[in-house]
């Protein structure tokens, strides 16, 4: 009876040591958007989508956090392996071109919650993987407006008119 | 009354006087307010799709300025061709007279009389005509710039809707209000 608690005991340790594997030589495949006509919109949108793939694959990455600026930032798991990060920036101070964000597991968002209690950069943290966003800059309208043309044009044919009358009165 | 006070004219003096009047014929009114109206109605579509002012909700707007800018912008057509009618016809005269004299020359049948009329007649037909069409073009050209530089931005912060009324309506009354002006 004993022997057998005690090999049931090892047993579960073992379920145990295997399910919870460090997730190693991590594969990422990134998807992003980000949002580009500022005619319409007030605020850029950055969304990023990625896939990671452990060694050995049976292996879960877990909960992920993201480090923006000095935030830490939850990442949103939408599927097995696929998580999601968005975020909004003003149109003014919105970043261009490629953006790095620092992608922490577990073990990092302990790190960097002891980093931040005691003072230390949290930059300096190492990360689990980094996931780059491009963003080319958003579209704000024409150089020339419309109405300023349609304006300037109309002014000339006016000009044009009013030159021919004051010939005609002259 | 009328038949009284046109006893004592001449059929010359008629059209002389007809010439000198602000009267317009049918044909010329009915030009004027033509134009008018499709120059009126332009901005509907301005409001309409740049300015996005609900077409079906300002029905009663529209059609109330567009009617009243029909009648400014053709009083305007009118009191203008008027004005510049004459001055045209100063400016014209002589290679139109250079012009039909020649042509009458030829013939020696009629009297100079008649051939002084039909250069008269004819001076008066090309000075109606390019004041005509000269009036139409420069109060269309004067309204829909003041109407695109009013909209746009004088009247930019306001309410589309009070923005075309007052856009609209101040436009044509303005063209209407220069063109009694004596130059």
């Amino acid at each position: 009876m004993k022997s057998l608690l005690i090999l049931f005991i090892l047993s579960s340790c073992i379920v145990k040591l295997t399910s919870s594997a460090a997730c190693k030589d991590v594969q990422v495949s990134t998807k992003s958007y980000t949002t580009e006509d500022a005619t319409v919109l007030s605020q850029i949108a950055y969304i990023s989508e990625f896939r990671v793939k452990c060694n050995p694959i049976s292996a879960n990455p877990g909960n992920l956090y993201a480090l923006f600026k000095e935030n830490i930032i939850p990442v949103a798991n939408v599927a097995p392996n696929k998580y999601q990060i968005s975020w909004t920036e003003d149109l003014k101070t919105a970043q261009v071109g490629d953006i790095n964000v620092n992608i922490f597991d577990e073990e990092g968002y302990s790190a960097l919650k002891k980093a931040s209690r005691s003072g230390e950069s949290l930059q300096e943290v190492p990360h689990f993987f980094t996931i780059t966003i491009n963003h080319p800059g958003s579209y704000k309208g024409p150089c020339i407006s419309c109405e300023f043309l349609a304006a300037i044009f109309s002014l000339l044919i006016a000009y044009y008119a009013i030159h021919l009358r004051m010939k005609f009165v002259s | 009354m009328s038949k009284n006070q046109n006893k004592g004219f001449t059929k010359e003096e008629e059209l002389l006087l007809q010439d000198f009047s602000r009267n317009v014929s049918t044909k010329s009114s009915a030009l004027f307010y033509g134009n008018a109206l499709i120059v009126s109605t332009i901005p509907i579509w301005l409001f309409w799709r740049i300015h996005m002012i609900d077409i079906s909700s300002s029905v009663v707007p529209f059609a109330v300025v567009t009617a009243l800018s029909t009648y400014l912008l053709a009083i305007a057509y009118r009191n203008t061709k008027f004005t510049l009618k004459h001055k045209i016809a100063v400016k014209r005269e002589e290679a139109v007279t250079r012009e039909l004299g020649k042509k009458l020359a030829e013939d020696k049948k009629m009297s100079k009389k008649e051939k002084d009329e039909r250069i008269l007649w004819k001076k008066n037909e090309v000075a109606d005509f390019e004041a005509t069409t000269f009036s139409i073009f420069y109060n269309n050209a004067l309204f829909l710039t003041i109407v695109i530089v009013v909209s746009f931005y004088v009247l930019r912060s306001i309410t589309p809707t009070i923005n075309y009324i007052v856009s609209i309506g101040s436009t044509a009354g303005l063209l209407a209000l220069w063109s009694t002006g004596k130059h």
